[in-house]
Parts: structure tokens; C-alpha cells; sequence
């Protein structure tokens, strides 16, 4: 019996951002609708093995560090930790 | 010289416009489009059933806002964006789009098939059952229906249900 997927979260906004594209840019890098990369950033879309893979290679980082089965924590939480003080 | 088949395969790879819209505006297009057979169908029917000055006026008034409901509904559906997707070639498409064609055409597949089923139903009554009551115009009606399912029905399913991208990709 086929299993429903469950949702896939993923970096590839904050990846954007950092390297100061448009979703144009990021689109035609890597030969995609600009439209669909606002799927993909909404998590209203799930790429295909080829298409995570090409991200991954145009971002430089693992598919593991872009795609999740759970959600990703803050990047500041990532960063500097849980600062609260006991 | 350029090759017209090589000049003709490139007219097809041409890039897709992303201009598709807003939702509103689509389904407009979409009601008129569909709008149209029913305004269609009306003016047959008063040109056939009234027979009368005044059913003439009706009936060309009919066909004339059918006629110009279907036009403006077809040109601006079946343009070269992604909401023509199923006529477009798989080439200009990307994966995202290719499953919302697939999953357009999949969905027209029952309403079309229904709407074939009816019209086989009405060829077997008017046959074996109730020989005479087939009718020339609604043949003809039916028809238009089955032609009208089969060329617009998966790109008005894309068109009526994509959703509105103004505000989410300005980014």
C-alpha cells in the first residue's frame, strides 16, 4: 500500500537570501519556473531526487543541511546555542 | 536558408511567459469559456424552438455573446503560458509543471469520459428506444461538448486552480 509522503522541510529561502539572490536568479541557475522555487520555499512542493541534488550542488552544502523530515530549529538556536541561564 | 521544420521546432521550444495572471481573471476566462457553450446551445435551441421574429433577435444575440465569450475565453486560456500546459511540449515545462499538466489531464479524464457516456446514451435511446427524437442540434451540441471537454478541460482545470502568485514571489 502506498504511504503518504509527510511533509519535507527545507533551508532553501534562508540559502537564498544569504547569497543575496532573487528567485529569478536561483531559477535560472538551476533551470527551473521562478514561480516553482516559491513552491519549493513554502514547502508547498517536494523536489525530485535530481532536483534536491542540483540545489544542493548550486548551494555547496549536503541535501541533509537543505531537506528535512523534521523542522529545522532557528538558526540563532544553531548558532549561539541556549543562552537562558539556569 | 533556414529549415521550415528546424524554424518550426525552435517556434515550439520558444521560452513560456510567466505571466499568468491572477486567479480571478482565470477563472473568469474559465466561466466564459464554458459559459460560451451554454450561450451556444441557447441560440440553437431559440433559433430551432422559436419560431418567430423575436426568436431570431434571441438567437443571434445568443450566438453572438457565445461566439465572442468563446473567443475571448480560448485566446486568452490557450496563450503560451504555463496554464496551456498540456499543448505546450514537455521540454519548456519543469517538473513542478509537468505534474500539475499530468495531474490536470488525469483529472479531465472522468468529465470527459461521463460527458462521452452521455452522448452515446442519447445515440442509443434515439436508436432503439424512441426512434425520431434524435435531434440534429443536440447531436450537434454534444459534439461541440465532447470537443470543447477534450481541448480546453485540462488547461482550465490548471488555470481555475493555480494560486495567485502576486505577493508571494516579488521576492
Amino acid at each position: 500500500m502506498a504511504q503518504t509522503p509527510g511533509p519535507l522541510y527545507n533551508r532553501i529561502a534562508v540559502l537564498r537570501t544569504e547569497r543575496g539572490l532573487t528567485r529569478h536568479a536561483l531559477a535560472a541557475a538551476l533551470g527551473i519556473n521562478y514561480q516553482t522555487v516559491g513552491y519549493l520555499e513554502r514547502g508547498e512542493y517536494n523536489p525530485s531526487l535530481e532536483l534536491a541534488f542540483r540545489i544542493a550542488e548550486y548551494v555547496g552544502l549536503p541535501i541533509d543541511a537543505i531537506f528535512s523530515r523534521t523542522p529545522f530549529p532557528p538558526m540563532s538556536t544553531e548558532l549561539y546555542g541556549s543562552r537562558r541561564e539556569p | 536558408m533556414i529549415d521550415p521544420s528546424a524554424r518550426f521546432n525552435k517556434l515550439l521550444e520558444a521560452p513560456v511567459s510567466d505571466d499568468i495572471g491572477s486567479r480571478i481573471s482565470r477563472r473568469r476566462k474559465v466561466a466564459a469559456l464554458f459559459g460560451s457553450y451554454f450561450l451556444i446551445c441557447g441560440a440553437t435551441a431559440a433559433r430551432t424552438l422559436l419560431d418567430s421574429p423575436s426568436g431570431g433577435i434571441i438567437a443571434t444575440v445568443l450566438m453572438l455573446a457565445g461566439v465572442g465569450a468563446a473567443a475571448y475565453g480560448f485566446i486568452s486560456l490557450m496563450g503560451r503560458t504555463f496554464i496551456n500546459a498540456p499543448n505546450l511540449r514537455e521540454s519548456v515545462l519543469d517538473e513542478r509543471q509537468r505534474q500539475r499538466r499530468n495531474d490536470a489531464i488525469q483529472r479531465s479524464f472522468p468529465v470527459i469520459g461521463m460527458f462521452s457516456a452521455l452522448c452515446l446514451l442519447y445515440a442509443m435511446v434515439t436508436d432503439t428506444m424512441v426512434p425520431g427524437w434524435r435531434n440534429a442540434t443536440v447531436v450537434e451540441a454534444l459534439f461541440w461538448g465532447v470537443f470543447l471537454l477534450c481541448v480546453s478541460l485540462p488547461s482550465a482545470i490548471i488555470a481555475w486552480t493555480e494560486p495567485d502568485q502576486q505577493g508571494l514571489d516579488e521576492a
